[in-house]
This record gives structure tokens, C-alpha cells and sequence, in this order.
């Protein structure tokens, strides 16, 4: 870069600035006098945030694994209601828990997210492969759509976010059990009814009978 | 005798030693600095003030590849000063001095007429230099009185190299102008 001698120049300029004022000596006690006191950096934060952090995840594991626990929710109340109604219960009807606790158990490892990275290669249809089936099929069939779709969500979000996402499909999970659970119910309503009426009118025949 | 780097760590620790090296090192460099921007010794004195302030705040963001420390300190007093001045006495260009940006003496032209030695001149220069918009002066005194180079001045001013370089040239062209109309 060049650098221009102009004499003029900077001899005018040695004379202005040649009596540059002086700082003040106490300029620093003056200084610290209106400056708020420093403060040592703490470096217990760094600390106390990574411990933060671990509390969540450790919390969003811990309470992960029950949101679609078998023996949660759903399960527990048909356990329940399987004790009560077992002892006037006729074989089919053990057959018919049977079965609709597999399908609770399907229905809920569909719905689990899984962890992330590992969901993501398990994740064995293509994308146009699920959104022609979600084009064309119900809105519980398409459940898997959406799932995976969560999945590959969760995969790019960053940790803050995914926490937040957690919790938004945890809420999700639980309506999802309300639906499932309303149905067994049902279900189970429907066949203590027939049960009980196929018993009185067992009942009707012996008394016709006699 | 600490060095920059042992000044930067001192004041990140958080301590009030390493804020008092900083400021009985480059202290009375920065104070010149702004208070040949600013008349008012109280005013530079405050902004000397602001600029140690701002400097404790944000020493995080010092990178020392970049600039020295000192250098630094004057990039933030640089800012810190024209934000004042602008509050203070907005900078008015006038009309006639804009004619004079066009291209027609050259830098050997302009540097003979600039380093005549005549008494008369530098005394004309020395007053022509309180009408200069403060960054105009600012750089004369950073590259002719502080005898920095481009590159450090480009690093305080927050522009590059050639647009100083083409600044430069059409300071001195205007002031050549107007030793030109005595």
C-alpha cells in the first residue's frame, strides 16, 4: 500500500495534536467508582447447566418407557377388568383379551417413538411409498405415515427442540391410548352384555324346563 | 511487564487487575485518539470511559489474529466517537466539497502540492483540518500523526483497505482545492 510522504500535511497535523490532553490519573478509580463491580466468572454455571441438561434427559427417559409401557393405561385397566369379570367369564372371552392385548401391544409399539437414530434406519418404507398409502387410506391407517414422518422430524431437530417435540408426541401417545382404551372397553361391555344375557337366558330355558 | 494476551486473560477472569493493566497500558492512547475527534475534554473523557467499558464487556469476542489489542481498543473508541458525534452535530457534507471528488490530479500531483514546506500552508492546513468531517480526520491523524498503516486503519474504521486508500486521495485532493482558493 502506498504511503504518501506529504510533508504539509503532517507536519500541520504534529503541530494541532502536538498538546493532546493528558488522561486524569485517577481515571480508573473514577472508572470503577461508576462501573458496575466485575464479576469472577463462575465457572460452576458451565457445570450447573450440563447437570440441568442430563436431569431432562435422564427425566425424558425415565418417563419415556411407561408412556407406552404394556403395563400402563390400557393394560392395567384390562388387567383390572379381567380380574373382576374372570370368575363368571366364559372361555371366548379370555380369548377375546387375549387378542386385543396384542393388539395394544402393536398399537403401542407403533406409536413409541423409538430413539431416534435407530427409528430412522428401521424406517423400511420409502417416503413415496407412505404418502401414497396416506393418499389413499384412513386416517388410522396412515398412523405409520405420520410416525415415521416424526421420526425423520426428530432425527434433525437439535436437543432443546427435541426435548420440546418429546413432550408434544408424549401428549400425542397418551390421546392415542385414550382411543385404543375406549374401544377395549366397549369391547368388554359389549361382551359381559351378551354373556350375561346368554346366562339368563339359560336361566328362562331351566325354569321353562321345570 | 504482561503481554496482551496475559492482559486479555486477566480481564476475562473477571478481576479488577487485569481491567487496571489494560487501561494504564492503552488508557492515554485511546483518550488521544478521541479527543482529537471531540473538543470537549469531559465528553472524551467519558468516552474513553464507555470504550474500557465496552471493551471489559465484549473481550470474548477479541481475536488476537485479527488485530492487536490497542488497535482494538481503538476500533470500539473509533465507533463509540462517531455514534457521540453523530448525536451531538450531525455530519453536514456540503455541496462544493462533493464537486471535488472527481478524478483529475494526480497522486504524484497531489503529493508534491501537499509537501511544499511552506510555512503558509501548513498553517492554512492546520485550520482547514477543524472543518474536515470527524472519519476524515480521524484518518489523516490515524495514518499521518499515528503513522499507522492501511490495514490497521481499515480494521478501526470497519472498511477496506482500498476504499481508505481511495478516501484518503480524495481528502487530500479537497484540501489541495482548497489551498488552491487562498
Amino acid at each position: 500500500m502506498t504511503t504518501y510522504q506529504d510533508t504539509d500535511l503532517r507536519e500541520a497535523l504534529r503541530r494541532k495534536y502536538a498538546d493532546t490532553p493528558q488522561l486524569p490519573a485517577d481515571f480508573m478509580q473514577r472508572m470503577q467508582k461508576s462501573a458496575p463491580k466485575p464479576t469472577r466468572r463462575p465457572k460452576y454455571a458451565y457445570i450447573a447447566a450440563l447437570a440441568a441438561a442430563a436431569c431432562i434427559a435422564f427425566a425424558v427417559l425415565m418417563v419415556w418407557p411407561t408412556n407406552g409401557d404394556p403395563e400402563s393405561d390400557g393394560s392395567k385397566l384390562l388387567v383390572q377388568q379381567e380380574r373382576t369379570t374372570k370368575t363368571d367369564r366364559q372361555p371366548d372371552t379370555t380369548k377375546l383379551v387375549a387378542s386385543i392385548q396384542e393388539t395394544i401391544k402393536h398399537v403401542d409399539t407403533e406409536s413409541r417413538v423409538l430413539p431416534v437414530k435407530a427409528a430412522v434406519h428401521q424406517a423400511k418404507k420409502t417416503d413415496r411409498q407412505l404418502v401414497e398409502q396416506a393418499n389413499t387410506a384412513s386416517a388410522s391407517d396412515s398412523l405409520d405415515y405420520y410416525i415415521s414422518k416424526i421420526e425423520r422430524e426428530l432425527a434433525q431437530v437439535d436437543d432443546s427442540l427435541y426435548i420440546e417435540r418429546i413432550h408434544r408426541v408424549m401428549h400425542a401417545d397418551e390421546r392415542l391410548q385414550r382411543i385404543v382404551n375406549n374401544y377395549i372397553m366397549n369391547e368388554l361391555h359389549k361382551d359381559a352384555q351378551s354373556h350375561q344375557a346368554t346366562i339368563i337366558n339359560n336361566v328362562k330355558t331351566d325354569d321353562d324346563e321345570e | 511487564m504482561k503481554t496482551d494476551e496475559q492482559i486479555v486473560e486477566a480481564v476475562k477472569d473477571g478481576g479488577v487487575r487485569g481491567q487496571d493493566l489494560m487501561v494504564s497500558r492503552y488508557g492515554q492512547q485511546v483518550f488521544a485518539m478521541i479527543a482529537r475527534l471531540v473538543s470537549d475534554v469531559m465528553d472524551a473523557e467519558e468516552l474513553t470511559q464507555d470504550t474500557f467499558l465496552r471493551a471489559f464487556s465484549k473481550i470474548d469476542s477479541y481475536d488476537a489474529q485479527r488485530a492487536s489489542l490497542g488497535t482494538w481498543l481503538c476500533r470500539i473508541a473509533y465507533h463509540l466517537t462517531l455514534d457521540f458525534l453523530k448525536r451531538h452535530r450531525p455530519v453536514i457534507v456540503p455541496i462544493e466539497n462533493c464537486e471535488v471528488w472527481q478524478t483529475d490530479i494526480s497522486d504524484e500531483q497531489l503529493e508534491a502540492e501537499l509537501s511544499t514546506g511552506r510555512e503558509e500552508r501548513i498553517q492554512r492546513l492546520e485550520v482547514l483540518m477543524d472543518d474536515l468531517p470527524p472519519d476524515e480526520r480521524l484518518l489523516l491523524t490515524l495514518h499521518y500523526f499515528e503513522n499507522r498503516p492501511l490495514d490497521e486503519c481499515s480494521f478501526i474504521m470497519d472498511a477496506t483497505p482500498h476504499a481508505l486508500a481511495n478516501r484518503l486521495y480524495r481528502i487530500r485532493r479537497k484540501l489541495y482545492k482548497q489551498l488552491q482558493n487562498i
